[in-house]
C-alpha cells in the first residue's frame, strides 16, 4: 500500500475510535423494540397460522364427508328411482285381466235399535261389548221366534179345539146302530224257531278253533269251501 | 472466549448481549457509516438497518475471531450505507483508462489526521467512495465494483483518479509535492 493511502487509513482508524454516537440510547430502543417487538408478532402470527391451519384442515375433511353423504345419498336415490321405474315398467306390461265376479247378497233383516256407543275404551271391553251386544241381538229374535211359535201354537190349540167340537158334535148323532167293523180274537202259537238251512255248501261258516294259527289265515281256504 | 459466549447468547436472541454488542461497536459503525453517508441523517437510518440485518443475520456468521467479527460488521454497515446511493453512485463512474503515476511523499507521515480526512472528504463523491473502500476498508477492486454496479476498471480508474487529486491538492495547499 502507498504511503499515502497508509497514512489516511491510520487517519479514519484512529478518528473512528475517538468517534461517539450521541443517539445511541434511542437507536437502542428503537431497534430493542423492534426486534423483540416483531418477535411478539412473529408469535402471534405462528399461533394464528397454526389455527387457520386447523380450521382449514377440518373444512377440508368436513367437506369432503359431506360429500360422501351427499353421493351415498343420491346413489340410493337413483337406486329408488331405477326399483321404481322398474315396478312402473312392468305394471304397465302386465295385460289386462277381466275378471267376473258373482256376489250372492243376503237381504237380512236390519234390526234397529238403540245403541250407546262408546268412544275411546280399550279394546278388550269393546269386544265384550259387542259380543254382549250380539248374545242380546240373538236372544231378542229369539223371543221373536218364541213369540212367533205361541201364536202358532194357539192358532192351532184354537183349531184342534174346533176340530174336537166338530168330531163330538158328530158322535152324539142318533143315526149311528151298529158298528160295522167287528174285531175277532184270534189266538197264534209261536213254536221255537226252526234252524236255518244252509242252501248252498260253499256258504257254510266256519267257527276258529283256540289254536288258530295266523300264517294259515287264508280266508279264501277258511272260510269258503272251494 | 467470553466474548464468544456473547455472540452465542445474540444468536440465540438474549436481549442483554444484544445490548453489549450493541455497545461495544455502535460507535465505530457509525463513524464508519458517516463515512459513507451523505450526511448524518442518513448515517443513522443506515446505521438503524444494518444493525437490524446483523441480529438477523449474526446466527449464519461463524465466530472465528474479534478482528473477523469487526470486518464482518463493517461490510455490513458500508453495503447498507451505499445500499441507498448505489444507482447515484454508478451514474458518477464512467469507463475511463487507467494512468497510473506514483507520487511516494515521505512528508504525509507528519501530517495531522484531522487534515488528511478533510482532505478526503473534499474529494468528488463518486472518488471518494471508490478511495475509502479501497484505501481504508480494505475492499478489492472486484469487490467494490459488486458492492457499487460497476466495473472493475472502474474502481481502479476512479481509486488513481481520487489519488491523484489528493496529491494535486496537497502540492497545492501545503505547498509540496514529492517525487
Amino acid at each position: 500500500m502507498d504511503n499515502l493511502e497508509h497514512r489516511i487509513k491510520n487517519a479514519f482508524e484512529s478518528n473512528d475510535k475517538k468517534t461517539s454516537f450521541s443517539g445511541r440510547e434511542q437507536m437502542w430502543s428503537r431497534l430493542d423494540s423492534e426486534l423483540h417487538g416483531r418477535k411478539g408478532v412473529a408469535a402471534f402470527w405462528r399461533i394464528a397460522a397454526v389455527f387457520l391451519g386447523l380450521l382449514l384442515t377440518l373444512g377440508v375433511v368436513a367437506s369432503l364427508n359431506n360429500r360422501a353423504n351427499k353421493r351415498a345419498e343420491m346413489e340410493n336415490v337413483k337406486h329408488e328411482i331405477t326399483t321404481l321405474q322398474l315396478l312402473v315398467d312392468s305394471l304397465q306390461t302386465v295385460p289386462a285381466e277381466v275378471r267376473t265376479e258373482v256376489q250372492v247378497v243376503e237381504t237380512e233383516k236390519v234390526v234397529y235399535r238403540d245403541r250407546v256407543v262408546e268412544n275411546n275404551v280399550p279394546d278388550e271391553s269393546k269386544k265384550w261389548q259387542q259380543n254382549y251386544q250380539q248374545a242380546m241381538d240373538s236372544i231378542q229374535t229369539l223371543q221373536n221366534a218364541t213369540a212367533a211359535f205361541k201364536a202358532e201354537i194357539e192358532t192351532l190349540n184354537d183349531e184342534l179345539l174346533a176340530l174336537k167340537n166338530r168330531t163330538e158334535s158328530k158322535n152324539t148323532e142318533p143315526a149311528q146302530s151298529a158298528n160295522p167293523f167287528e174285531l175277532k180274537s184270534e189266538r197264534v202259537e209261536l213254536g221255537p224257531q226252526p234252524k236255518p238251512s244252509v242252501k248252498s255248501p260253499e256258504m257254510e261258516m266256519k267257527v276258529f278253533q283256540r289254536n288258530f294259527i295266523e300264517n294259515r289265515n287264508n280266508l279264501n281256504s277258511t272260510i269258503f269251501k272251494k | 472466549m467470553q466474548f464468544e459466549k456473547i455472540i452465542h447468547k445474540v444468536k440465540k436472541g438474549d436481549r442483554r448481549a444484544q445490548k453489549l454488542l450493541f455497545d461495544k461497536y455502535v460507535d465505530r459503525l457509525f463513524a464508519v457509516a458517516r463515512r459513507y453517508a451523505v450526511n448524518e441523517e442518513l448515517a443513522k437510518d443506515a446505521l438503524f438497518q444494518a444493525f437490524m440485518k446483523i441480529y438477523t443475520k449474526l446466527p449464519e456468521f461463524e465466530y472465528i475471531n474479534e478482528p473477523a467479527l469487526e470486518g464482518w460488521l463493517t461490510r455490513i454497515v458500508i453495503n447498507q450505507t451505499l445500499m441507498d446511493r448505489r444507482k447515484e453512485l454508478s451514474t458518477l463512474y464512467k469507463v475511463e483508462t487507467l494512468d497510473e503515476e506514483r507520487h511516494e511523499t515521505s512528508w504525509i507521515e507528519e501530517m495531522d489526521d484531522g487534515a488528511l480526512i478533510d482532505l478526503v472528504n473534499e474529494l468528488p463523491d463518486g472518488y471518494r467512495t471508490v478511495f475509502l473502500m479501497n484505501a481504508v476498508d480494505g475492499y478489492a477492486h472486484k469487490e467494490i465494483a459488486e458492492v457499487l454496479g460497476i466495473s472493475e476498471s472502474t474502481s481502479r480508474s476512479q481509486f488513481f483518479k481520487a489519488r491523484k487529486f489528493l496529491q494535486k491538492k496537497l502540492a497545492q495547499d501545503y505547498g509540496q509535492s514529492g517525487t
